[in-house]
């Protein structure tokens, strides 16, 4: 499907800002940008279960009302989303899970890899947005990236299949924009700053940050499908062969 | 590096504080199974499944009417135990263990759960998906052991 119209073609066509300081373009600029090498897992904060009100990290939510009541009825029904069904979670729900990730620099280009397979691309080398009339229906949208010292400010469309918050029955839509600001903050965790925008589905923007740590543990392959027998509506009682 | 260090230890701290979250493991489906309802089940390990995204548990039990039965219990993925109870591993439980697990019953009330806790012959009380057993207190049955059942005691830890 051909994602059609929205704000951001109204920016297409103005020139980006030019940053000062390492962008990462090449081998000798990246040596110059934080190293944030390793594996990271989401610093979990307990808020207790969801809801319509609050984030899954106890900020504010305002969600509108049409949204508000598809989240209520989502949590009373305990009903499923992405990763239930072996779908990606994708932008912005993937970046708060216990899936460990990795952040790689290569020239013009921020690559996080996640335990579960799923890959967020973030291009530092200076292009614009594709135009989402011109984009294809995605999980992890369209995300273009600078660097602000050491600070990596990451700006995302396009991304109608992700889930917002897993368990909370909000989907984004092809209006959601996320702007995400991370860094390594003054006690060691990195941060990640975000603003997520919608006007379907918040009465104002929406303002969270999630924290992550270096994890003792490596990551290991997380894949879904081949091994899964409850797919929330239906679970296969099928025992595997003795002896196995 | 040295920043890291500082934070490892109280991280691991908070993270055992929050593994009885309902909320934490999104991963987790539970919409078989019916958390109002918990019971227990003794047997012997048929398979012991530790993978992804979920491990599961087989145990054959003896049913009333003397002939065994399969049983299949769901729990979490083998990074998920691990957070919940440090002591989950691949070898953690063989084939022919002894076992008492308790659950949360399918809906369907097909002969299979989601598995809150499993007691080991060794005395170990491993922790499993946190949403099973919520706020239901563990009843022996339903395949009818009552009097074999009730002599497991479940241990403490």
């Amino acid at each position: 499907m051909v994602l059609t119209g929205s704000f951001a073609d109204a920016t297409a066509n103005l020139p980006l800002p030019t940053w000062p300081g390492p962008q990462g373009d090449t081998y000798a600029s990246i040596a110059k940008l934080p190293d944030w090498s390793g594996f990271w897992a989401y610093h979990r904060v307990f808020v207790g279960p969801p809801r319509t009100d609050t984030g899954p990290g106890g900020e504010p939510m305002f969600l509108t009302p049409k949204y508000a009541a598809i989240s209520a009825d989502h949590i009373r029904r305990r009903a499923q989303q992405n990763l239930s069904f072996c779908l990606p979670a994708g932008v912005p729900g993937v970046m708060q899970h216990r899936l460990l990730f990795q952040i790689l620099l290569t020239p013009g280009l921020v690559t996080m890899l996640f335990e579960d397979g799923e890959v967020r691309r973030i291009y530092t080398d200076g292009r614009k947005h594709v135009p989402l009339a011109d984009q294809i229906e995605s999980f992890m949208g369209d995300s273009i990236g600078h660097w602000e010292g050491g600070t990596l400010v990451v700006d995302t469309i396009g991304f109608p299949n992700g889930s917002v918050w897993e368990n909370y029955g909000v989907l984004a839509t092809i209006k959601s924009h996320l702007v995400e600001r991370f860094f390594r903050n003054s006690a060691g965790y990195l941060e990640v700053d975000s603003v997520l925008t919608d006007p379907e589905i918040f009465a104002r923007p929406y303002v969270y940050k999630r924290l992550y740590e270096q994890s003792p543990i490596p990551i290991t392959e997380e894949e879904c499908l081949a091994g899964n027998r409850d797919t929330g509506t239906s679970v296969d009682l099928t025992p595997p062969p003795l002896g196995e | 590096m040295l920043a890291f260090k500082s934070i490892l230890v109280p991280a691991a701290v908070i993270l055992a504080g929050v593994a009885g979250s309902p909320s934490a493991l999104a991963h987790h489906s539970f919409a078989s199974f019916d958390a109002s309802k918990c019971f227990t089940l003794s047997g012997t390990v048929r398979n012991f499944e530790w993978q992804y995204p979920h491990s599961w548990l087989w145990v054959i039990a003896p049913a009333a009417s003397g002939e065994t039965q399969v049983w299949g219990f769901e729990s979490m993925s083998p990074a998920q135990l691990q957070e919940v109870d440090s002591r989950w591993n691949k070898h953690v439980i063989s084939i022919g263990d002894k076992v008492t697990v308790t659950y949360s019953p399918l809906r369907d009330g097909r002969h299979g759960g989601s598995m809150g806790k499993v007691a080991l012959a060794n005395g170990w009380l491993l922790k499993g998906t946190p949403n099973a057993c919520q706020g239901a207190k563990a009843v022996f049955g339903p395949n009818g052991l009552t009097g074999n059942s009730a002599s497991v005691n479940l241990p403490k830890n």
